[in-house]
């Protein structure tokens, strides 16, 4: 949420005859009716052009009214006249950021910092910036600085511990959403940030804690279905199947449209080898979801367990039509081929697994060393480079960005990001 | 499944262990140290192995025990050396320099067999360097012959089997090669700024192609890895096992390889050798992933008569069960099995199927140790240091009776190598685990039932001395049970060369049939159980009490 304040603006000029129409123009404004508010104010600063509060006002409505392009002259206007004025920069800067042009929106919200140190909310709109160009070292400073003015504000606190998540400090991360949340913000705030604390917590490994996170959110309302569904995959990476079942079958009750539920669970199942079960999940998945390659695929595993080869061979041929490259179908389909005496299919299948399996493990492979080396600056370049070739471009950009964090000398990261961002999709 | 087919009442475990480590008492006060200064080798927590074997030829199985080596930093006590302890009616006494087995290097696992036909058994060390082989003197000492032997190959070598592979009545030698790995150029992983080092994942590392001599016959050895198709470079080698899968009478070659695909090298005949796992289903997971494999056993756990094989894996991948679907092609099926969630939470390492209640089907267990000594920091649902487990087979199907086997499943520690043998001779298989950079365990199996059992002891005439590939069927009871006698099995370790068989509830042996390596095929009928029987090829069986150690 990028902050404004157009509507507690202090007035830069004294009371004039024209002042009931900026009030008037407020009125209408409190009453919805922008378009006539619109008119009055361009009418007013046509007489009073350098009239800050009116200006604010205007740009405010105009972007209410999706004219971003009139509320920025507006503020430019206003700061032709009052360029020292850190408030306008700051409302310039949010509002260009808004509209994606981030160079011009981070040299307005840097203007306005310089400007007015105290200026608290440009620091938090400029960590938002910064957090958005994936800057996330110096998105944490704007937000610690932010911090620093005003304490008191628990999204500042959300908003940094995303930061640190996003800088892999986790343990700063969730100590972080954890004062936000002792601010004691209101539900819709809260419960979000209680849900991004525990899987923050899952992700450091502290998987007990992050389970008592869940439970409250679960305790707070026993039918937050992202409660329940989150504390079953974190169930099912404790390796608690009977718990992550029961997880998963409440939330197929509270939510029964819901398709990953049914995934999850029939998954579930499938591990605990209730085969018959995980049918039904699958197939009631498939009801809902016919394309859901993942769930069409172990519905032909489940086939395969249970003896129905010619089930399973249709499911994963199935599959296969849904997502060609699933390395998992095409494996178990060559394996089922041969079984079945199509010796030269299987062959074609296995070579199609080899190819794809190669790129697979090479992934896993590199996943793998992070996983056990997070501090490792080229270990992520190198995952980045692999998900570059695999045109994974979000997940790339990450890596690089995770391995700068690292080792902020490590130029061939600062090339790759910027040939990922030059070559990428708007 | 046989028994439930044939609707016949077994006597089946009831579901309880019991061992007991008696490591101290029984005299054996080794250490192992992984020698490690700080640089974080992978080989230090990679290490561990040992077994049993009978070196002194006197019935009875002794222990040895490998040891690490100083590496560059490494500050604590010195000399690092190997141990053999002779057991003497369960007592075990330090015999390492008197037979001269002290070693050299930094030993990794071990292999024990009669080479040299010669009537007493030969060891092998593998080595992160020269392996080593030490020929027995016959008289309680042994002599290194490494050099002149030519099985001094160099590497990160791991675990190391014997079998015959071209049924010329002696036994050749495969020995797994972990990866590419030089002390004198280490890669940094860890954090540098917080000055925390860890140890390498091995995709860090390239394979390394693992290495088979030829037996020549003449107490020499030949590299034939590169000829015989066995020399892959990408695999990363850790546990293997000779057993024949194809049933075609030679030993096919089945490689546990960490992090890529499992190897299964079958055997064409004339020491040649054809990769087949991919196309047979036993390379990967049930969803095509190669998984990190460390141990492996071999065993027909469902009673159809086929050989099934057993994989030791990293954490969240599961240990991995391959059935043997009887078509020449395997399914993966731990999850039926009962054996995949159990073992998700550890890193599996040293393995092994052995009745250990004498039910009449083999059981498992699994010694785990995280390869992360920080792994704690990276999960609490992990730690470095984790529990043994033991898993009791029930018609096919394996329940975790872990938590009421005794103290030493309830103890976490760093497990490697496992050796599978009775060497209290009281009919039931005992255990020792070796642990990284720790004491081992030697653990004698106190399992309380009636149930019988037998041990076999197989003497070749024609096929090599210690019977290895022999395939043997026992019918007691109305059940069946199949089995082979491989030498190197699990993870670095070396096991009992007599072949144990739980009866049930069947005291006597209705029909043994042996088939030789040679080609010979004995059948005796009506044998008395709870005993050892020595089986000569070509001779009719010798029944023995065993001396039961007090």
């Amino acid at each position: 949420m990028l902050l404004y304040r157009p509507l507690v603006w202090i007035a830069l000029v004294g009371l004039t005859a024209r002042q009931s129409d900026l009030s008037e123009a407020r009125r209408l404004q409190s009453e919805g009716d922008y378009p006539r508010a619109i008119v009055l104010l361009e009418s007013y600063l046509r007489e009073k052009p350098g009239d800050s509060e009116g200006g604010t006002l205007l740009a405010w409505l105009y972007v209410q009214t999706g004219k971003p392009e009139r509320a920025a002259e507006t503020y430019r206007s206003l700061l032709s006249r009052h360029p020292d004025e850190a408030d306008l920069h700051n409302s310039l800067g949010a509002l260009l950021f808004k509209k994606r042009d981030l160079a011009e929106a981070e040299r307005e919200l840097e203007t306005a910092v310089s400007l007015d140190p105290s200026l608290v909310m440009a620091h938090y709109n400029l960590g938002l910036l910064r957090f958005e160009q994936g800057e996330f070292s110096g998105a944490t400073r704007s937000f610690e600085r932010a911090l620093s003015l005003d304490p008191n504000k628990a999204h500042y606190h959300f908003s940094l511990a995303r930061a640190y998540r996003a800088s892999y400090e986790l343990g700063k991360a969730a100590a972080s959403f954890r004062a936000g949340l002792a601010l004691s913000p209101p539900p819709d705030v809260a419960r979000p940030a209680r849900l991004e604390l525990a899987l923050t917590l899952k992700h450091d490994g502290r998987l007990n804690d992050s389970e008592t996170e869940l439970r409250n959110l679960l305790a707070a309302d026993a039918a937050d279905g992202e409660a329940l569904f989150q504390l079953g995959r974190l169930y099912l990476a404790m390796n608690r199947y009977p718990e992550a079942d029961g997880m998963f079958r409440r939330l197929t009750e509270v939510s029964p449209a819901y398709a990953p539920a049914h995934f999850m669970l029939g998954f579930v199942s499938y591990r605990e080898d209730a085969l018959e079960n995980a049918l039904a999940s699958f197939r009631r998945l498939l009801e809902l979801e016919p394309d859901h390659g993942e769930g069409r695929y172990y519905l032909g595993m489940s086939l395969l367990k249970l003896g129905d080869r010619r089930g399973a061979r249709e499911a994963l041929e199935e599959t296969l039509r849904i997502d060609p490259e699933h390395v998992s179908a095409n494996y178990n389909l060559a394996l089922l081929l041969a079984r079945e005496g199509e010796r030269e299919e299987s062959q074609k299948r296995l070579e199609r697994f080899r190819e794809l399996g190669e790129r697979r493990e090479r992934l896993a492979a590199l996943e793998e060393r992070v996983r056990w080396d997070p501090g490792n600056a080229k270990f992520h370049f190198d995952l980045g480079q692999e998900y570059s070739r695999q045109k994974r471009t979000k997940e790339a950009l990450q890596a690089f960005q995770r391995a700068l964090e690292i080792d902020p000398d490590l130029a061939a990261a600062e090339v790759e990001i910027a040939n990922l961002l030059a070559t990428r999709e708007p | 499944m046989i028994a439930a087919s044939l609707g016949i009442l077994l006597a089946a475990g009831n579901g309880s262990a019991r061992f007991v480590d008696v490591t101290e008492n029984a005299g054996v006060a080794f250490r192992h140290h992984h020698g490690g200064g700080g640089d974080k080798h992978l080989v230090e927590t990679m290490s561990g192995g040992g077994g049993f074997w009978d070196y002194d030829g006197d019935g009875d199985l002794d222990v040895y025990l490998l040891n690490g080596a100083p590496l560059p930093g490494y500050y604590g006590p010195r000399p690092l050396t190997n141990a053999l302890y002779r057991n003497e009616g369960g007592r075990f006494t330090d015999v390492t320099e008197k037979a001269g087995l002290s070693g050299s290097g930094y030993s990794m696992g071990c292999a024990a067999a009669d080479y040299d036909n010669d009537g007493d058994v030969d060891l092998f060390v593998s080595s992160f360097g020269p392996g080593h082989l030490y020929r027995n003197a016959g008289d309680g000492t042994f002599t290194e012959l490494t050099q002149a032997a030519g099985v001094g190959g160099v590497g990160f070598a791991a675990s190391a089997a014997f079998a015959d592979i071209e049924g010329d009545g002696d036994l050749d030698l495969y020995v797994t090669t972990y990866i590419e790995y030089r002390l004198d150029n280490p890669v940094y992983c860890g954090d540098r700024t917080l000055g925390r080092r860890t140890y390498c994942h091995p995709n860090n590392y390239a394979g390394a192609p693992d290495l088979l001599y030829r037996n020549e016959g003449d107490g020499t050895f030949s590299d034939i890895s590169v000829e015989a198709g066995v020399s892959l470079k990408e695999g990363k080698g850790l546990g293997v096992i000779f057993t024949d899968i194809d049933e075609d009478g030679d030993p096919d070659i089945y490689v546990a390889n960490d992090a890529v695909m499992n190897y299964l090298f079958q055997n064409l005949g004339g020491g040649r050798f054809e990769e087949t796992a991919l196309a047979l289903g036993v390379g990967f997971d049930e969803d095509g992933r190669a998984e990190g494999s460390m141990g492996v056993d071999a065993s027909d756990y469902d009673g159809d008569g086929k050989l099934d094989l057993f994989v030791t894996n990293l954490e969240s991948e599961g240990n991995t069960l391959y059935r043997n679907l009887s078509d020449g092609t395997y399914a993966d099926t731990t999850y039926a099995a009962g054996l995949a969630l159990p073992s998700l939470p550890w890193v599996g390492f040293g393995t092994g199927f052995f009745d250990f209640d004498n039910d009449a089907d083999p059981d498992l267990f699994v010694a785990n140790g995280h390869v992360m000594d920080h792994a704690s920091t990276l999960s609490d649902a992990t730690r470095y240091a984790q529990p043994k487990q033991i898993y009791e087979n029930e018609d096919g199907r394996y329940s975790d009776i872990s938590r009421s086997a005794g103290e030493p499943f309830a103890r976490d520690q760093v497990g490697r190598g496992t050796a599978f043998g009775d060497w209290d001779d009281d009919g039931d298989p005992d255990l020792l685990v070796m642990n990284n950079n720790d004491v081992p365990n030697l653990l004698r199996n106190e399992t309380e039932n009636e149930n019988h059992w037998t041990l076999l002891q197989l003497v070749g005439r024609a096929s090599n001395r210690d019977g290895v590939g022999a395939l043997v069927r026992i019918d007691a009871g109305g059940r069946a049970q199949f089995d082979e006698l491989r030498c190197g099995y699990s993870y670095l370790s070396m096991n009992d060369l007599r072949l144990h068989f739980g009866l049930g509830t069947a005291g006597r042996i209705d029909r043994l049939q042996v088939h030789w390596p040679s080609g010979l095929t004995q059948v005796f009928s009506n044998l008395p159980a709870d005993r050892l029987i020595h089986l000569r090829e070509g001779a009719e069986p010798e029944p023995f009490e065993l001396y039961r150690a007090p």
